[in-house]
Parts: C-alpha cells; structure tokens; sequence
C-alpha cells in the first residue's frame, strides 16, 4: 500500500506558517524613566533658541550669617552665579513599508498604533542613551581598571558625592556586567549590605532597567553605559541632582499633519501613492549634557 | 566480507562551497555609536598594564549631547569641555591621516571605536589589546601632551588602593580566591608608589641646593602695596574678558574663574 508522505502533498501545505505571537529582538529596551536625580531644565518651544542656559546661583544657605559686633555695619555678601548649557537637536526615524508589506501582516505589527508605541519608546531609549553615554565622564573615578566593580568601589563613590554636598536622591547607571559583579559582591558580602531589591510595583514605576536601591541609590542597569580604556572597562556612574541635565521640545502641530502627536514625540504618515507606501517618521527633539561635574562620579572596572 | 574484482569505490569530489547570499554576511552583533574624541582630565587616571596611564574620555560628537548643535557643530561643545579642565587628543595625535578611531558597518548603521578594541563577526563580544592601548597612552605623557598626574591625584589614588587591599586581606582567609585580586591591587599600589616617588623627586630641589628664597616684602612701601591691592581685581577683570569670561563676582570669585579656566580647578578653586 502507497505511503502518502508530506512531501507529496507540496500543494496543500505551507512551508511555514507565523507563530501566534511576535517575538521582539534581542535589545536592551529599559527605558530610564523620570527620575528626580535628572534635572529636566525644559522646553525650548517658542523661546527663541535651541540652548536651554540652566543657571545656579549660591544662595538659600550657601552662606551662613556673618559674626558682626554690634553698632557695626556688616559687609554684604555678593551672590555668585555659574550657569550650564543643554542644545536641544533633531532625532527621527522613518520605517517605510510597502502596502504589500502590511496588507499581508499577520501580527498587527505594521500598524499605525504600534509605530507610535515604537517611536514614544524609542525616543525614551534615545534619551537613557544619551544620558548613559555621559556615565563615564565625571572627573571624578572610582573603581579598579581591570577589576570587578566591588561595593566598596560604589561605596566610596557615594560618599565621594556626599561629602561634595551633592543634593539627593542619587541615581546609578551601571552597564549589565557592572551590575553582575555588584550583585556577586552583595551575596558574597560578608557584613549588612543595604540593598533594596526592586519590587515588580517598582519595576512597572521606573522602567525594566531598575534594579533596586543599595544605600539609598536607585540603581539602574543600561547597556547603552560605553566602554572605557579600550574596550577594557565598563563607564557606569553614580550621581545627584544637578549632574545631568536635559531638555527638550514640541513639535509644532498643524492642520495639515496626518499623525499622532505622542507627547513630545511626532509620528507623521507621509504617503506615496505613486510607489504604493507609507513612511512613518518619528521626530524628536532633545539635548543631554553634563552640569555640575562634581555632582557626579564615574565607575570605571572591568569589563 | 570484502568482495573481489570490484570496482575501486568513487574518490569523490570536493563540493562546491555553499553559496551564501549576498548582504549575508555576518557582522558585528552591535548597536550602532556615534564619531567621539578622547579627552584627558588631570584628575583622571588608573594603572593599566603596569603603568599609570591617563583615564581618557569619549566624547561622543553625537547631535543633541554636551551641547553639539543641530548641524554638528561640536567646536563650541568642546571649547565647554576644555574650560572644565578637558585636554584634547586629536584624532590624527600619531601624524597626519592617522586616527585613534576605526569604524565597523553594524546592522544599524556604524559602530566606531578605538583601534585598540577588537569586534567579532556575529559576536556582541568586544576584545581588548589593552597593552598596546596603555603604551599609546603612556607614550602621550611622555610626548607632554597629556600633563603628569598631580601629586594628590596619586596620593588619593593610593590611599584607596591601601582601603581596599586591607579590606580584602579581612576577607581573604574566607575566600581565598581574593588571593588574586590581592596580587593585581599590590601590584598597581607598587607601580603608584613608584611614581609618587618619582614626582617627589621631581619637586624635591637637589641635595645640597639651598631652598629658594621667598622674594622679600617691602613694608616701607604700604602704598605701592593699597595700590597693588585695589588694582588687583582690575587687572583680573582684564585678564578675565581676554579670556572671554565673565567679570561677575568678587576679585577672589574672578580668579577661581581663570584658575579653572586656565587649569581645570574644581569650584572650591582646589586643584
């Protein structure tokens, strides 16, 4: 009797079909959420410039009152101010499937409310990006070239900072193998370690990238944190208030804008008839720079 | 059992190799990055291979970031930079058509880095030829174009070395496997002892020369020295719109400002 096998049935079988759901790319995706460690000094729609000048000024106890004998005049005090710069600039993406390409999409992937997903969460990795990528340029280090990161390394750096006066709550970004060796020292520590793990609540809060907080610093774990000394070392950091600062703007919205307005991020749907597609540009505006340098310390170890 | 007056079995032929198609082939497995520069800091080192080496910076010429423009314009970002006590190592420091930078092509666009670091096709690995890379950068203070480290850099540095080697040997016994994180962190406290010494040295005067003398006050001359004084803030107000800076403040204000301008102090006017 004839066995029927499946390759004798090529015109009623699929070599393959979609699997039921759509698995995302290997990519870190933790998205540092607002945190108060990062100084938003605002938006630079209709102001006149792109440069946000975020001043500071020694005042509100800076100096303390002078001892002055009575019936004398007592010198005044000059206040002294400093001031730093954010530029905000242009980023965009644009996808451009054709109508073949998302008429035959199974997934609802190429749909337009899953590019204004991509583009508010993309522009939220570019921002943790951005301020990853300032981690490993405070001038003031800690940590061991060559060395696993240690608590004591994390420690000093937060004492560094405290000592500095640098206003709380603090905020870590460590790359993922910086944090690895963090979590080996807490389990091997043989003394109390204050570490807070993060709780799922906290996690929904505060984006996949927290970690939990150790000596009261939110620490958050981000593979955007860039190598240093060659490829040899990881520059994760640890700062207060004041040491990053960012800012941003509003695309204009007009009548003739076929898009979604996602916050501070603009999708538009630029069709062309003509070639049968549609392009979905995001634009977004934002700048990221250091402020106070001293209000922030790098951690440089092994990578 | 083997059969005779058979035909000798085919030799067979070596396959053709597969074809891979094309825009197929591997790359890096690495997010895309932007140009950057290297940048020294005086406060700013660590011991890398047996030397005490600079602990340069990226500065990532990426738009939006440390104040580079919408066009890219990163001149004004890194004069910010210099003005916090940032020395710049150009991109060609080796000669004319040399650069420090190489660029891979990455899914997304391109990845660039510095020569020193090894990327794998098809790996997220990076590799590293830190022995080349701390010559380059030892060779860069020894060209003078990155200072010496200041001696309470160094002083600091070791301090934290003591800290944690004592820290470990309590934990040694336990674990005995610190034994090598002991070793290398012995290591580079001999290789920061040595260099202290050596700038020590340097700032010692020579055995037998006599100390240099403090140059004399005039007490006689009480005006010249009201004089010196009220012209004090004038002449710092002079030298600081040379410098394009601001003349705000007290004379002390202004010449914390120079310093820092000058030579990267920190804000309490420490260096």
């Amino acid at each position: 009797m004839a066995t029927t096998l499946y390759a004798d049935l090529a015109d009623s079988r699929l070599p393959a079909i979609l699997g039921q759901e759509l698995m995302l790319s290997r990519e870190d995706r933790s998205v540092i959420l607002n945190h108060p460690a990062l100084f938003y000094a605002g938006d630079v729609t209709g102001s006149g410039s792109s440069v946000i000048k975020q001043s500071e000024l020694d005042f509100m106890a800076a100096h303390e009152l002078a001892a002055v004998a009575d019936g004398a005049a007592v010198t005044p005090t000059t206040l002294t101010d400093t001031s730093y710069t954010v530029t905000v600039a242009r980023r965009a993406k644009s996808y451009e499937p054709t109508d073949l390409a998302r008429l035959t999409d199974s997934f609802g992937a190429l749909d337009p409310v899953k590019f204004a997903e991509d583009a508010t969460l993309s522009a939220g990795m570019t921002l943790t990006s951005l301020i990853a990528q300032l981690m490993g340029g405070f001038s003031n280090v800690f940590g061991t070239s060559g060395s696993n990161l240690t608590l004591q390394d994390f420690e000093e750096a937060v004492t560094s900072l405290e000592i500095a006066n640098v206003a709380g709550p603090y905020m870590a970004i460590l790359h993922a193998r910086q944090w690895g060796d963090m979590r080996d020292a807490i389990r091997t520590s043989t003394g109390t370690v204050a570490f807070d793990p993060a709780s799922p609540d906290m996690i929904r809060m505060r984006g996949t990238g927290y970690k939990g907080s150790i000596y009261g610093v939110d620490l958050f774990v981000s593979n955007k944190v860039p190598t240093a000394n060659a490829g040899a070392d990881y520059a994760g950091g640890v700062f207060g208030r004041g040491a990053v600062l960012w800012a941003d703007a509003s695309v204009p919205v007009d009548p003739s804008v076929v898009g979604v307005n996602a916050g501070k991020v603009m999708l538009e749907f630029d069709r062309d008839a003509a070639s049968a597609k549609t392009a979905f540009v995001s634009n977004y505006y934002l700048g990221v720079a250091e402020g106070d340098d001293a209000r922030g310390a790098s951690l440089i170890t092994d990578a | 059992m083997a059969r005779l007056n058979q035909p000798a079995p085919p030799a067979g032929d070596v396959p053709a190799p597969l074809e891979r198609p094309a825009g197929d082939q591997p790359m890096p497995r690495l997010g895309p990055s932007s140009r950057f520069l290297l940048l020294a800091h005086p406060n700013r080192w660590c011991v890398t291979g047996g030397k005490l080496i600079p602990l340069l910076k990226r500065f990532s010429l990426e738009l939006g970031l440390c104040g580079v423009d919408k066009s890219g314009n990163h001149y004004g970002a890194l004069a910010q930079q210099k003005s916090r006590g940032w020395t710049e190592i150009p991109e060609d420091v080796d000669g004319p058509g040399t650069s420090y930078l190489r660029v891979d092509r990455v899914a997304q666009g391109q990845r660039f880095r510095t020569r020193w670091e090894i990327v794998y096709n098809g790996s997220s690995r990076i590799g590293s030829r830190s022995d080349e890379y701390a010559a380059w950068c030892a060779e860069l203070v020894e060209r003078g174009l990155v200072m010496a480290p200041p001696v309470h850099v160094i002083e600091g540095m070791i301090e934290r070395l003591e800290a944690s080697l004592a820290n470990l040997s309590n934990k040694v016994h336990a674990v005995p496997s610190l034994k090598i994180k002991i070793d290398a962190q012995e290591a580079d406290l001999a290789v920061l002892r040595a260099e202290l010494e050596r700038l020590h040295g340097d700032l010692e005067p020579a055995e037998g020369a006599a100390p240099e003398a403090l140059p004399e006050v005039d007490p006689v001359d009480e005006r010249a020295a009201q004089l010196h004084s009220d012209n004090k803030k004038a002449a710092l107000v002079e030298m600081a719109e040379d410098l394009g800076l601001s003349t705000k403040g007290t004379a002390k204000t202004i010449a914390q400002r120079i310093a820092e301008h000058e030579f990267g102090g920190d804000d309490d006017g420490q260096e």
